[in-house]
């Protein structure tokens, strides 16, 4: 099972498909981009915790960059877990495994895009 | 609350056709002042009937040769443009083509839309490039057109206007597309 965690920072908004929508693992709900690149989201764990990979859900998501930060207040000083090009799909699973680091803090850039528009569907933290 | 989406614009053209009077038109009376390479400014358009708002940020780029660098890498960001020409001038009429080849091939990775914008249509006397002409050329292009004086003010929201709603359509399509993504 994935941990808990809040999106605390999200670069675009749209009511109607909010970022609590990555966390509840149903897969219905998304959070989209509206517009330009690059976008931007900051999960926070409940406490700092050993991650050891997480799974992605999205659709046209190209660069992606995705960092870490163990600072317990604010996400501050991250640094960086990967980097990747995601293949076009139409829905992309990413998985990334081998982390092994201790995270507060999960940031997520959406550097570039298949399209103009990108979204997140499930983000899952595990410790497996 | 209004949900916001946000677009680049870029708009390029031969110096001195009204680019820069388009989006401040308060300067249309002025004396001429070279842009500079390229300055940014946002255009806020709410789609009538719902919580959109579309905020298109204008790069208003110098037509001058010398900023083609900078011009090149821009692009690669934008995804909508307004290629802009003066109504009495057909030089900068026949530049329109190069200005699209160039930002086209820029922007291929995703495709833009846009606007061909006929200026200063206030100067009819000396006009020498005719409405006919322009539509045709738009055509060819894939472009829409708009013709609109800076000077007199008509017209001048409408490119915007145009662009706002086609960013707004396309971003429907996306997420609808989103909603019915799978493995
Ligand atoms: N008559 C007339 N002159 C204009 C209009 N728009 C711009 N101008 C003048 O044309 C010159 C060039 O305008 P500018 O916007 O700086 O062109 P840019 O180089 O394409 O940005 C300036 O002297 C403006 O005052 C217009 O709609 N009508
Ligand atoms: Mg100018």
């Amino acid at each position: 099972m994935g941990f808990e965690y809040d999106v605390t920072m999200v670069s675009s908004y749209d009511t109607l498909y909010p970022c609590e929508n990555i966390t509840n693992g149903s897969g219905a709900g998304f959070w989209t981009t509206t517009g330009t690149y690059p976008q931007c989201l900051v999960i926070t764990l409940k406490e700092t915790t050993h991650v050891k990979s997480l799974e992605l859900f999205s659709c046209n998501v190209k660069g992606l960059r995705i960092e870490g930060s163990a600072s317990e207040s604010e996400a501050l000083n991250f640094e960086e877990i990967t980097q990747q090009e995601i293949p076009p799909g139409n829905l992309q699973k990413t998985t990334v495994s081998d982390i092994n680091g201790d995270f507060k803090h999960l940031k997520f850039d959406i550097l570039s895009g298949h399209e103009h528009f990108a979204s997140i569907h499930d983000l899952t933290v595990m410790n497996g | 609350m209004s949900n916001v989406l946000r677009t680049n614009c870029a708009i390029i053209g031969d110096s001195c056709v009204g680019k820069t009077s388009v989006i401040n038109p308060e300067n249309s009376g002025k004396n001429y002042e070279m842009t500079l390479g390229c300055k940014i400014s946002v255009k806020s358009v709410r789609i009538p009937d719902t919580k959109y708002k579309v905020d298109i940020f204008v790069h208003d780029c110098s037509g001058k040769q010398l900023y083609c660098d900078i011009l090149d890498r821009l692009w690669s960001d934008v995804t909508l443009i307004i290629v802009a020409y003066d109504v009495t001038s057909e030089a900068s009429f026949r530049s329109v083509k190069d200005w699209h080849t160039r930002c086209t091939k820029a922007t291929q990775e995703h495709p833009t839309f846009g606007v061909l914008l006929a200026c200063k249509t206030d100067l009819s006397n000396r006009r020498t490039v005719t409405l006919a002409q322009g539509e045709s050329l738009a055509k060819e292009l894939g472009l829409q057109y708009f013709e609109c004086s800076a000077r007199d003010g008509s017209n001048l929201d409408a490119s915007f206007f145009y662009l706002a709603h086609e960013w707004y359509k396309l971003y429907m399509e996306k997420v609808e597309s989103f909603s019915n993504a799978q493995l």
